[in-house]
């Protein structure tokens, strides 16, 4: 903590080589949260890329005396948030194509069986906000003082906001995998 | 305690969030609610299968293109603005040229003067916009709302 503290001071004073080792730090984490929040390896790669330069440019205004995941995340997310809205504005090539979605595809999962690639495409349909919890929860790990820090909501409200999501994904999933599955 | 409520704490006992207190009054309904007892199993379920989905990750050598990404796109922020500097003031040079030795040399059509004039005006209105644009987001950019 001291130690990036240190870090991060020497970002503030604009050197590129140490905001090469926060990014070292943390880039792992995340294109995990970008690409769950994506669900796909390119895109996750090009925005969590874009997340840190904007992160670089904004350095100045960090307070070096917090944590700086839970600081970066706000802007990975807000960049996922908008590369998903422009993704949604974007005109399509024409409307009689069926253009197969590259999302939530089982090829990105380590173990590929069948509950896994239904679980990763479930999570794949929720709402933006559903899946972003979860994902903080489940590929994240974070604690619930955590993802409330990281969305900007009360601490008490973390356990009903995953409750919602995760009542959600059991609907995407209900009649794709038996109850003696798992 | 009703079912939903013991739903909505069955969460926060998987996710080993729950206080003794709030523990103890959701064992306590689960011993007596068969129906909560299988939300739980299947919440249970949900969970370890979520939990157990993994991603592959990139290989060292694409780890370090990442960063050089990054560090590359760092750097032409600067470099786009001494870019733009750079030609807002060779089109400044050109322009007052251009005033002296065509705009007024009445050998040209008045026509192809005057269009060739407004054209040099709006490449340098355009060429200061995309300075101010490049200064304005260099410094700052639009996350004031990240400090936590
Ligand atoms: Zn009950």
């Amino acid at each position: 903590m001291q130690a990036e503290r240190q870090t991060i001071l020497q970002c503030q004073k604009g050197s590129r080589d140490a905001f090469g080792e926060i990014v070292n730090r943390y880039m792992r984490r995340a294109y995990g949260a970008a690409l769950a929040i994506l669900g796909n390896r390119d895109d996750a790669l090009d925005v969590s890329q874009e997340a840190f330069v904007k992160a670089y440019r904004a350095i100045r205004r960090f307070d070096a005396r917090r944590p700086f995941y839970p600081w970066f995340y706000r802007i990975l997310r807000n960049a996922c948030f908008d590369w998903l809205r422009r993704r949604r504005n974007r005109p399509r090539p024409g409307l009689l194509m069926d253009i197969p979605d590259d999302r939530f595809r089982p090829d990105t999962l380590v173990d590929k069986d069948e509950i896994r690639e239904v679980v990763w495409e479930g999570i794949g349909k929720l709402a933006e906000k559903d899946r972003e919890i979860i994902v903080l929860r489940h590929f994240q790990h974070m604690s619930y003082r955590e993802i409330a820090a990281a969305l900007d909501i009360p601490e008490g409200t973390v356990m009903s906001r995953l409750f919602t999501a995760r009542k959600r994904l059991r609907a995407e999933l209900d009649g794709r995998i038996s109850p003696e599955d798992g | 305690m009703e079912c939903e409520k013991a739903c909505l704490l069955l969460m926060g006992h998987l996710d080993g969030e729950l206080d003794d207190r709030s523990r103890l009054d959701l064992e306590q309904h689960l011993e007596g609610c068969a129906a909560c007892r299988r939300e739980e199993s299947a919440y249970r379920r949900l969970t370890a299968m979520t939990d157990s989905i993994g991603f592959i990750e990139p290989t060292e050598t694409e780890w370090r293109a990442h960063w050089e990404a990054i560090y590359n796109r760092l750097e032409r922020g600067v470099a786009w603005i001494f870019l733009s500097l750079g030609a807002v003031t060779l089109l400044l040079y050109g322009m007052w040229h251009l005033a002296a030795d065509f705009l007024l040399d009445a050998a040209y059509p008045l026509i192809l003067r005057l269009g060739v004039g407004f054209a040099a005006i709006g490449t340098i209105v355009l060429a200061v916009s995309v300075v101010r644009e490049r200064i304005r987001l260099y410094p700052t950019d639009r996350y004031e709302e990240v400090e936590l």
